[in-house]
């Protein structure tokens, strides 16, 4: 269960990976979203479709990262009851561009209660999601890393987008690349700071790329106007929500990944860009410093001048880009589709002996 | 927050704190720079909150108008809307602030 799916989605990708997974081990596995988003109609049934079964064989696999009413159907399903938490964003972080989504994330931090009692196991992302379970009363938590769908990138690029990324890159000047949901708690808005910096003391001819949906649209149009009134609207590109080979066109193109969030649950795109050899600079703060770990350049802060120094200094120096690059790629593997599915499978199977 | 144990980034986020100070120092970015910053983004955050605000009075205008308005009288009614939504494209132009 799930409280709305929708395509190119994290949290979404996971639970159809996550089906595969169950059906794979032998069970009968359907998703139920409260929203079914375009492209995901045929393959979710609507919550309202979901049976009550008091036969003790039906199972709940909650995907928990937001509330609402989807909750409340899984603390009253007389079925056995796992969580797959993916974190909640803080409502102080959103509220003030989208309040009933502020509204949503305190309600989820306040159903997390309600569902601590019935559910008999729990999946976190990452084991700052785990301290957080633990912290409202769940007693048996395991961290199973973010489940990614394993063709997806692994497609080739899209030719047109590489070849309009690559003209761009022919005329000089690094760049930067962010990929995530175009929202406030993501810090997009700090991320043109830095680069802002950046394109003034060091590169000018720099570009930076801010690939994702957009989260409400006071956010992006924000982003927008910040950008054009620093002079820089054609050296930013919000190119919204993109194609898997226009994605992987990013990532080949990318010099050097940036993530300045205020908060993460684990946040996939670091993995995903340490795997195409991007070397990654990133705010430690939440789950970042355990997705990053030592493959990474954590930053203490995010000063737009320290930010910008750091991304400099990194691609100046081949021997310490090289050096993370390598470091990237090996912590990488620590997620790749095989190795998350086997975590995966062995905490169901943790799950099932629960008694 | 804590500080990155790191050895491969350490010493690469100490020497770009001493870059920030020579920046400063320098006079090629300061303290005020990174303030200005922050205004700048906080104008374009309030213009764009500001904005559906007005696009919903605007659209609420044109409910009441279409309701209580003659056919006969519509042309009018546009000229009187493009004028109500005057303050609206302001705005998107970015010169009140």
């Amino acid at each position: 269960m799930i409280p709305s799916i929708i395509e190119h989605d994290a949290v979404s990708n996971h639970t159809f990976v996550a089906q595969r997974l169950l059906r794979e081990m032998g069970f009968v596995s359907e998703i139920y979203a409260a929203i079914i988003g375009p492209g995901c109609a045929g393959r979710v049934h609507p919550l309202s479709e979901l049976p009550f079964l008091a036969d003790g064989r039906q199972w709940i696999l909650y995907q928990c990262s937001i509330g609402g009413p989807t909750a409340d159907v899984v603390v009253r399903h007389p079925g056995r009851k796992l969580l797959d938490y993916h974190n909640i964003t803080p409502a102080p972080l959103v509220e003030r561009w989208l309040p009933p989504l502020g509204e949503e994330s305190r309600l989820g931090r306040q159903q997390l209660q309600l569902l601590a009692p019935v559910v008999s196991y729990a999946l976190a992302r990452s084991a700052y999601n785990a301290a957080e379970l633990a912290e409202n009363g769940f007693a048996r938590t395991t961290v199973v890393p973010f489940l990614a769908d394993g063709g997806n990138l692994e497609q080739s690029a899209d030719p047109s987008w590489l070849e309009r990324l690559g003209k761009a890159q022919a005329r000089g000047g690094a760049d930067w690349l962010f990929v995530g949901q175009i929202a406030p708690h993501k810090a997009q808005h700090d991320v043109i700071k830095a680069f802002a910096c950046y394109r003034r003391v060091y590169d000018a001819d720099a570009r930076l790329h801010l690939v994702g949906r957009e989260m409400g649209s006071a956010y992006i149009d924000a982003l927008r106007r910040f950008a054009a009134a620093l002079g820089l609207k054609d050296a930013i590109s919000l190119p919204g929500s993109v194609s898997v080979g226009a994605l992987v066109a990013y990532y080949e193109t990318a010099d050097v990944f940036v993530c300045l969030s205020d908060h993460e649950g684990f946040c996939a795109p670091i993995v995903e860009a340490m795997s195409w050899g991007i070397p990654v600079v990133a705010y430690a703060v939440a789950a970042v410093p355990e997705t990053v770990g030592e493959a990474g350049v954590l930053l203490p802060d995010k000063s737009p001048a320290l930010v910008a120094s750091v991304v400099h200094r990194l691609l100046a120096d081949p021997s310490t880009r090289s050096s993370l690059v390598a470091a990237g790629r090996l912590h990488a593997a620590r997620y790749t589709p095989g190795v998350a599915s086997a975590v995966f499978c062995r905490a169901i199977e943790a799950a099932l002996a629960v008694p | 927050m804590s500080e990155n144990p790191e050895p491969l980034a350490a010493p690469l986020i100490a020497a770009a704190r001493a870059d920030v100070e020579r920046l400063a120092t320098t006079g090629r970015w300061t303290a005020a720079d990174a303030a200005e910053l922050d205004r700048a983004f906080e104008r374009s955050a309030t213009g764009a909150l500001r904005a559906p605000r007005l696009a919903e009075r605007s659209l609420l205008l044109r409910r009441i108008a279409r309701r209580f308005v003659p056919a006969s009288a519509r042309p009018y009614l546009r000229r009187m809307l493009a004028f109500a939504e005057r303050p609206l494209r302001v705005v998107r132009a970015g010169t009140n602030r």
